[in-house]
């Protein structure tokens, strides 16, 4: 499956400068180990070293909180555009 | 087209858009405010902030008077809108309903995933009216450290009105800004 990654402009240091990033797989696990072949410093960003999610690190399907579905064994269609946003957020303890 | 954002070496915003982020403070009295800043990025690093997108804090009730959260779908949305532009999210705004606009703890720890990008924090300390407004900025190498980024003035000759479509963006009167000459931005730096 073709899907399209799409990363905020302040991120886009680690994709060459790229917002939105073309991807092969069958599931979100794939298509960010595809993503992170051509860009491993976004995958550092974004994967811990075992390959799981980063604490804080949102990753939508379509708009969709992969949290919702099957977390990194989500599946992806063609077409679908997989969004990586990490948390805004702040305060005191 | 946008820039790949490098080191941010200073920012700006245009008056009605600082006026827009003290105005959202003072109605969020006790409770954290928040929102995300557009604009662009000079050659040089400068970060000139056009208008803002004010978002709900989404931590619960009980939490916003010192907690604060903006909806990344938010985020993707505004993203979207400005994809023909020449405009992207440059930054966030929050405040501090009781204390100096220095990122606590908490606020430098989200920091360090978002690289090249301005936090704006407006801060009531000791009930200062205005808040106090400062800007501060994470490197992105390993090890980066928190550093506050020097105001510049903004432009001059714009015309007033920040812009635009989406709903909920404020910062100026109708109608489209004027395409900024980058290479005007660092000429109005403020000396210190
Ligand atoms: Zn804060």
């Amino acid at each position: 499956m073709s899907v399209t990654v799409r990363v905020p402009s302040a991120l886009r240091k680690l994709t060459h400068g790229r917002g939105e990033l073309e991807a092969e797989g069958a599931t979100v696990r794939d298509v960010l180990a595809h993503v992170g072949r051509e860009n491993p410093d976004l995958l550092a960003r974004i994967t811990e070293e075992g390959g799981e999610l980063r604490q804080f690190l949102n990753v939508f399907v379509n708009g969709t909180d992969i949290r919702y579905e099957k977390e990194l064994e989500t599946p992806v269609s063609e077409g679908d555009e997989v969004s990586i946003v990490p948390s805004i957020a702040g305060g005191r303890e | 087209m946008i820039r790949t954002p490098s080191r941010v070496t200073g920012w700006a915003w245009f008056e009605e858009v600082g006026d827009a982020v003290v105005a959202e403070a003072r109605a969020a009295a006790a409770e954290e405010a928040c929102g995300l800043l557009v604009g662009r990025r000079s050659a040089e690093g400068v970060v000139l902030v056009t208008s803002i997108v004010p978002t709900p804090n989404t931590e619960p009730p009980e939490r916003r008077r010192n907690r604060f959260m903006i909806d990344p779908l938010r985020l993707l949305e505004v993203e979207k809108s400005l994809r023909e532009s020449e405009e992207e999210v440059v930054g966030f705004y929050h405040t501090h309903p009781d204390s100096e606009p220095v990122p606590s703890p908490v606020d430098r720890r989200f920091m360090e995933l978002w690289p090249h990008t301005v936090w704006v924090i407006a801060g009531f300390t000791r009930g200062s009216e205005p808040p106090r407004i400062r800007a501060w900025c994470r490197d992105p190498e390993p090890g980066g450290s928190v550093r506050e980024i020097p105001r510049a003035d903004p432009p001059t000759g714009h015309v007033r009105g920040a812009r635009r479509d989406s709903g909920g963006v404020t910062g100026g009167a109708k109608g489209p800004g004027r395409v900024l000459n980058e290479a005007e931005f660092p000429s109005g730096k403020r000396k210190k």
